[in-house]
């Protein structure tokens, strides 16, 4: 119930941008006991306070019943609704609402939105956070590198949830509140690009829905001699994966990390992984199967360090499978006086990072290559 | 619906923080003794961390019916922690605890009770 007792009270209703917004009021009036019923009708098309109910004649206690705000536009506006006496004004509620989309009040019930779909609440935060009972079943979208600190969970009891998505490239910290744990850690992160539950059962957290690999990057590229694909921090083990792949011959296929702000890619070859197409000795047996690779190698080249340690390996698509008569020719066939085979590969490279890097580079040195390119995260164990 | 049977009944709000909470409560006074009835509101816009009244206190001999509570943090960045309690003039009877986000909203209706909008 919202109640205009004086002649300067009345509603307003504002909108954030023009467009067409439908307001319907209608209420009671109550003179000396005497009830007599009223409404009125009002279209909004700009930016300005309107006033939606008017206020009450002289000795007139006039008493909201229902009050719609309709958006007929085409686009999204935030309407809200300001009750005045005349000197103190209140902003009662604001809200986004989406074409065709109502607010409601109702008398004895207060606000409701209704549209076509039952929407979830999502923040979007960018700075430290505090988790609040009104995210309940909500969905925490964050971007930055900074702390999600929980409630109590005995505060907002059992069965409280959140789901939480990480959009950016850092890390953000869930923080359980004094000495309560999640998954029994003192600390959870999300990495970059994480997406999962958060529930309380009264006493602890957990999560649900956490995959311990995570999709980080995906490139499609055509004729270029490299392809960077970008890895965040806190994951310390990748998995590239590659398919219908075409690398144009003569060229040396290479991974390489980048924890610089320059270009490592045409400077020296440290923490790289190099395939040599046409120097490396297949041994005979794998080659009767056919996920056998063409060739596998482990090498840090020259210079290399403890920054890196992984394989290479690049398998010839399934398309392009032939048997062992086929792998057999493949072994020479990358380098300035043989003939790479015909077809497309698909790779893989799984790496395990003890330093920190913020791409993975992967190029065929001294040509070019088309194809697909993904990389993975794995999340530390006790992350 | 809270009822406030004395004259030094009340609804308070405590924010915790300096920010800019709107809070409209309307009501109906009921006199008894004379079956009068009379509705008024009340607007109050909270911007210390303080504890505050938002309905006033009836008058002797009436009763008041809070009819609705409207608590809105219009804040810009600031979020409020914002305690809805009842005090009879020596009891504190805390209703509800919640922080508000800016923007966000609490309301207290006859059918709803208390609950975010």
């Amino acid at each position: 119930m919202l109640i205009l007792a004086s002649t300067t009270d009345k509603l307003q209703v504002v909108c954030g941008n023009a467009g067409t917004v439908n307001v319907h009021a209608s209420y009671l009036d109550n003179v000396s006991g005497a009830v007599q019923p009223g409404r009125k009708n009002t279209t909004i098309i700009n930016t300005a306070v309107t006033d939606v109910v008017n206020p009450p004649g002289a000795s007139t206690q006039r008493t909201l019943k229902t009050l719609h705000v309709h958006n007929h536009g085409a686009s999204s506006n935030t309407v809200t609704v300001l009750i005045t006496d005349g000197t103190t004004t209140c902003s009662l509620h604001s809200v986004g609402l989406p074409p065709n989309a109502t607010l409601q009040y109702i008398d004895e019930l207060g606000f409701v939105i209704s549209d076509l779909f039952n929407r979830i609440v999502i923040q979007n935060i960018t700075a430290n956070y505090t988790v609040s009972v009104l995210d309940n079943n909500g969905t925490i979208n964050c971007n930055g590198s900074f702390t999600l600190s929980l409630p109590a969970a005995a505060v907002v009891g059992s069965g409280f949830q959140f789901r939480i998505r990480n959009n950016g490239a850092l890390t953000v910290t869930i923080d359980p509140a004094g000495a309560e744990t999640i998954n029994g850690l003192a600390t959870l992160k999300c990495c970059a690009k994480e997406q999962f539950t958060v529930v309380c059962d009264g006493a602890t957290w957990f999560t649900i829905g956490r995959s311990s690999v995570v999709r980080l990057d995906y490139q499609q590229i055509t004729n270029a001699q490299r392809v960077d694909l970008l890895f965040p921090p806190d994951y310390n083990i990748f998995d590239v994966i590659f398919h219908s792949v075409t690398f144009k011959p003569p060229g040396t296929v290479v991974m390489q990390l980048d924890n610089s702000s320059g270009d490592l890619w045409s400077g020296s070859y440290q923490n790289q992984l190099t395939y040599s197409w046409g120097n490396q000795l297949v041994p005979y047996p794998t080659l009767n199967y056919g996920y056998a690779p063409i060739s596998v190698v482990t090498q840090l080249s020259a210079g290399g360090d403890s920054d890196m340690s992984g394989n290479l390996r690049i398998f010839p698509d399934m398309v392009g499978f032939r048997g062992p008569t086929w792998f057999g020719q493949a072994r020479y066939t990358w380098d300035d006086t043989h003939t790479q085979v015909s077809g497309t590969y698909v790779g893989e490279i799984i790496g395990v990072l003890h330093n920190r890097a913020t791409k993975v580079l992967i190029g065929n040195v001294g040509s070019t290559m088309s194809g697909l390119f993904f990389l993975s995260g794995h999340i530390p164990g006790n992350a | 619906m809270l009822l406030l049977t004395s004259p030094s009944d009340q609804v308070q709000i405590i924010t915790d923080t300096a920010a800019s909470i709107d809070v409209h409560a309307s009501w109906v006074d009921i006199t008894p003794s004379t079956s009068a009835i009379a509705a008024s509101r009340l607007n109050t816009i909270i911007t210390t961390a303080a504890t505050t009244s938002v309905a006033g206190s009836p008058p002797a001999s009436t009763q008041r019916n809070v009819k609705a509570l409207h608590v809105r943090n219009k804040h810009a960045t600031q979020t409020c922690q914002v305690t809805i309690q009842l005090f009879d003039g020596s009891v504190v009877t805390p209703l509800y605890v919640a922080p508000l986000a800016p923007g966000n909203m609490l309301e207290m209706t006859d059918f709803g009770g208390i609950r975010r909008a």
